[in-house]
C-alpha cells in the first residue's frame, strides 16, 4: 500500500532515505519531461533533476500546504532550469523583435503529434524564445511575470513568445509537409 | 491577439499536461550519494563545534588555573614579607623588647599591689565560692587548671605560646601569669576596668566578682586576638606593623588590599581592524532605475538595448578605527565605557552601465547614486551618449566619528581578566570618497556630496569579549574581537541602496588605570 503525501512528506522531514526514495519515484518522472523542455540536451536534463530533487529535500520543511506538493517540487523544478539557462541567456541577450508576420493558414492542432516530436520542436527554438515559451503557454505564466522572472522588459518577452510561435507553427507545417511527401 | 491564439497555448499546455518519462536510474543514485555528503558535511560541522568548545572549555581552565595559581603565589609571598618583617633578630627588635621588659617591669611594680592584693583575696573568695578564676592569674607557673574560664584561657594561652613568639619571649623574662593580668589592667575596655575595680574591692560578692572576671577575660580575649595591636599602640606600631597575624593570613586585610587594587577609572587608547558588510545586496529598482530612466528622457540620444536597467552592488570591504577610551567600574563587576573613535570603512561597489560621451571621447560609469541622474543632465545635455553594458568596480570610502557606549560584566578579574561588553555606538559621517578602481573610466559620483546618499547618522548595536593582561600595577593590554549591527540604516531613506552594515573585527588596546 502507498504511503500518501502527507505521510511521505513526514518522512522526507525528518530525512528518512526511504521516503525520500518515494517522493522522487512519485514526481520524477513527470519533472524530468519539465527538464527536458528547458534543457538543450539531456544531460542537461538530467543535472537539473538532481539539483531540484536535492533543493526539495533540502527545503521540504518550508514546505507550508498552501499548494499542492506537486505544484511546489515544479516550481523549484522551473526556477533551477532557469537559473541554468540564465548564464546563456545572458550570452545571447534578448532583444525586441520587430513584428513578425503571422503564419497564414489555420493553425495545425498540436494533438496531431507525439509528445516526443513536440519535444523536438521545442528544443530546436532559441534559447530566449524556447524559455519564453514554455513559461508562457505551457507553464501558463503572465507577460509581466515572465519579465520579472528573467529580468526583461514585458515587450520582450511579448515578442520572444510571437517569434516562438511563428518558429513553432513553422516547424508543425514542414513537419506535415515532410510527412504527406513521405507517404505520396 | 492574445485572445485570438489562446486556443493554441491550450493545446500545448494539455499536450505536456502530465506527461511523463523515466529519467536514468543514475540520477537517483547522484542524489542519493549528494545526500549522504550533506548529512557527513552536517555531521562534520557539529564535530568541528564540539571541538571548538572543547578547546574554549581547556583554554578557559587553564586561564583560571593560572590566575588561581598566580593569587596563590602573591599571597604566599605576603606572609612571607610579613613573616620577615616581624621577627627581625636586630639590635632595633632588641630595644624594643628590652623597653617591653622595663616597661612590663615597672608596670608589675605598680600593679604589685593591684594584682597581688586581689590574688589573695581571690584565694579567699576561692575559698569561700570554689570559683578558680583568680587563683588560676595567681598561678606563677602560669597553669590553668581552673573550670570556668579554663577553656577561654588556655586556648589564649597557647596560640600566644604558638603564634606570637614575642608574646612568649616577654612571657619568659617575666611571670606569664602576671603578664596576662598586666595586660587586663592596662586595657581600655570597661570590662577590665571593672576587674580592676573588683580586685581592689575584696569586699565585693563572690558571685558578681565571678560574673565581671568573665566578662573582662572574654573581652580581652577577643581583643588580644583580632586586634593586638591595639594593645600597646607605640611599641606594636614596630613591632606589629603587618596587617595579619604572624603566618595567619588576616583574610580582612587580605581583602581589602585586594579592593584597593580595583582602580575605578581607566583611560587608554585602541585601534581595531575587520571587515565591513554593508548589507545592501544588489540595489532594487526604483532610484536607481529611475536615475537611469531620467538619463535616457533628458538626453535620449543614445545606442543600447534600453532594456538594460541600471544593477549596482554594495560588496563587503574593510573597516579601520582608531581611538581613545575612557571608563570606570560602577561596582565590582560592572564597567561602563565610552570613546571617540575615528573610523573609516571602505566598502566595494559594482555597476554595470557604462556611458560614453562621443563628442568628448570619455567613458563614465554610473554609480547609481540618486543625484546622479541630475549631474548627468547638466554636464552631458549636448553631448551624444552612448550606453554601454560592462561591470564596473567602485572604491567606496567612508569616514564616520563613532561614539561608543559599552557597559561590561566582568567575568574573571585577576591578572588576565575576561569581561563580556555590550553597547552601542553613534556613527556619525564626516566625510566619503567615491573613484572607480578598474582604472580608464570616470565616474559622475565622485564629485557629489556623500550626505546625498548616506545619513548622517546611523547607530550600531555592539557586542564584544575583551582578553586583558594587567601589568606594573596599572597597565591593562587588551584584546577584544568585537561584532556591530547597525540598528538603523546607514543610507538615507529613497536612495538607491538600503543597508543596514554588519562589522565584524579585533581591537587592540592598552589602559592606564588611575
Amino acid at each position: 500500500m502507498g504511503l500518501t503525501d502527507q505521510e511521505i512528506l513526514k518522512g522526507c522531514i525528518k530525512g528518512d532515505r526511504e521516503a525520500q526514495q518515494m517522493l522522487y519515484a512519485k514526481y520524477a518522472k513527470q519533472m524530468y519531461v519539465v527538464c527536458l523542455r528547458y534543457a538543450k540536451e539531456q544531460q542537461e536534463a538530467e543535472d537539473i533533476l538532481q539539483e531540484s530533487f536535492i533543493k526539495v529535500f533540502e527545503n521540504i520543511k518550508n514546505f507550508r500546504g498552501d499548494s499542492k506538493l506537486v505544484y511546489w517540487i515544479k516550481r523549484i523544478v522551473i526556477n533551477t532550469a532557469l537559473n541554468a539557462q540564465r548564464s546563456k541567456l545572458y550570452l545571447y541577450p534578448m532583444v525586441d523583435v520587430d513584428s513578425l508576420k503571422e503564419s497564414q493558414g489555420n493553425d495545425l492542432p498540436v494533438s496531431d503529434f507525439t509528445m516526443e516530436e513536440l519535444m523536438k520542436m521545442i528544443n530546436e527554438l532559441p534559447s530566449g524564445c524556447k524559455v519564453i515559451f514554455n513559461l508562457y503557454a505551457i507553464e501558463g505564466y503572465k507577460h509581466y511575470e515572465i519579465a520579472k522572472m528573467l529580468d526583461l522588459t514585458e515587450g520582450t518577452s511579448k515578442s520572444q513568445y510571437s517569434r516562438a510561435k511563428y518558429l513553432l507553427r513553422e516547424q508543425m507545417q514542414q513537419a506535415v509537409s515532410g510527412y504527406s511527401k513521405r507517404h505520396k | 491577439m492574445e485572445k485570438a491564439n489562446k486556443s493554441f497555448e491550450d493545446q500545448w499546455s494539455e499536450a505536456f499536461e502530465g506527461a511523463e518519462m523515466s529519467p536514468p536510474e543514475h540520477v537517483w543514485a547522484s542524489i542519493d550519494g549528494a545526500l549522504a555528503n550533506q548529512a557527513a558535511d552536517k555531521y562534520k560541522k557539529r564535530i568541528i563545534f564540539f571541538k571548538w568548545v572543547a578547546a574554549a572549555s581547556i583554554s578557559l581552565a587553564i586561564i583560571s588555573v593560572v590566575a588561581l595559581l598566580n593569587q596563590n603565589r602573591d599571597m604566599e609571598n605576603s606572609i612571607a614579607k610579613n613573616a620577615e618583617s616581624a621577627i627581625p633578630q636586630t639590635e632595633e627588635t632588641a630595644i624594643a623588647q628590652s623597653e617591653i621588659i622595663s616597661k612590663t617591669e615597672k608596670q608589675i611594680d605598680q600593679n604589685k599591689e593591684t594584682i597581688i592584693s586581689p590574688k589573695n583575696d581571690s584565694k579567699e573568695v576561692d575559698a569561700e565560692t570554689n570559683s578558680n578564676h583568680l587563683l588560676a592569674k595567681s598561678d606563677d607557673e602560669g597553669n590553668i587548671s581552673t573550670k570556668g574560664n579554663e577553656v577561654l584561657i588556655r586556648a589564649e594561652s597557647d596560640e600566644i605560646r604558638q603564634k606570637d613568639k614575642s608574646f612568649v619571649a616577654l612571657s619568659d623574662n617575666t611571670d606569664e601569669s602576671n603578664n596576662k593580668v598586666i595586660q587586663f589592667s592596662e586595657e581600655k575596655n570597661t570590662g577590665e576596668k571593672k576587674l580592676n575595680t573588683l580586685l581592689k574591692n575584696s569586699n565585693a560578692p563572690a558571685s558578681l566578682v565571678q560574673e565581671e572576671v568573665g566578662k573582662g577575660l572574654q573581652e580581652h580575649h577577643e581583643f588580644a586576638y583580632i586586634k593586638p595591636i591595639s594593645i600597646e599602640p607605640e611599641i606594636h606600631s614596630k613591632l606589629w606593623e603587618a596587617d595579619q597575624l604572624y603566618l595567619v593570613p588576616d583574610l580582612n586585610a587580605v581583602i581589602n588590599s585586594k579592593s584597593n587594587q580595583a582602580f575605578d577609572l581607566w583611560a587608554g587608547v585602541s585601534f581595531s581592524s575587520g571587515s565591513f558588510n554593508p548589507g545592501t545586496g544588489e540595489s532594487t529598482s526604483g532610484t536607481s532605475d529611475m536615475a537611469f530612466a531620467d538619463v535616457h528622457n533628458s538626453l535620449g540620444n543614445f545606442t543600447t538595448a534600453n532594456t538594460v536597467p541600471l544593477r549596482s552592488e554594495y560588496v563587503t570591504g574593510n573597516s579601520f578605527s582608531a581611538g581613545m577610551d575612557l571608563g570606570g567600574k560602577l561596582s565590582k563587576k560592572i564597567l561602563l565605557s565610552s570613546g571617540l573613535h575615528y573610523s573609516a570603512v571602505s566598502p566595494g561597489s559594482t555597476s554595470n552601465i557604462i556611458v560614453t560621451d562621443r563628442n568628448s571621447n570619455e567613458s563614465f560609469a554610473l554609480s547609481g547614486n540618486a543625484t546622479e541622474s541630475t549631474t548627468l543632465d547638466a554636464g552631458l545635455r549636448s553631448g551624444n551618449l552612448e550606453v554601454t553594458q560592462g561591470v564596473t568596480n567602485f572604491s567606496n570610502t567612508l569616514q564616520y566619528l563613532s561614539i561608543p557606549l559599552k557597559a561590561g560584566y566582568v567575568i574573571l578579574d585577576r591578572k588576565f581578566n575576561l569581561v563580556l561588553n555590550s553597547g552601542m555606538s553613534t556613527n556619525i559621517l564626516i566625510g566619503s570618497s567615491l573613484y572607480n578602481s578598474d582604472g580608464g573610466l570616470q565616474n559622475y559620483s565622485n564629485t557629489e556630496k556623500a550626505s546625498d546618499t548616506f545619513s548622517q547618522t546611523y547607530f550600531d548595536f555592539l557586542t564584544s569579549v575583551e582578553l586583558g593582561y594587567r601589568f606594573r600595577e596599572k597597565y591593562h593590554l587588551s584584546l577584544e574581537p568585537n561584532y556591530r549591527k547597525a540598528i538603523n540604516n546607514f543610507t538615507k531613506t529613497g536612495s538607491s541602496f538600503e543597508g543596514r552594515p554588519t562589522n565584524f573585527g579585533v581591537s587592540l588596546g592598552i589602559k592606564y588605570n588611575f
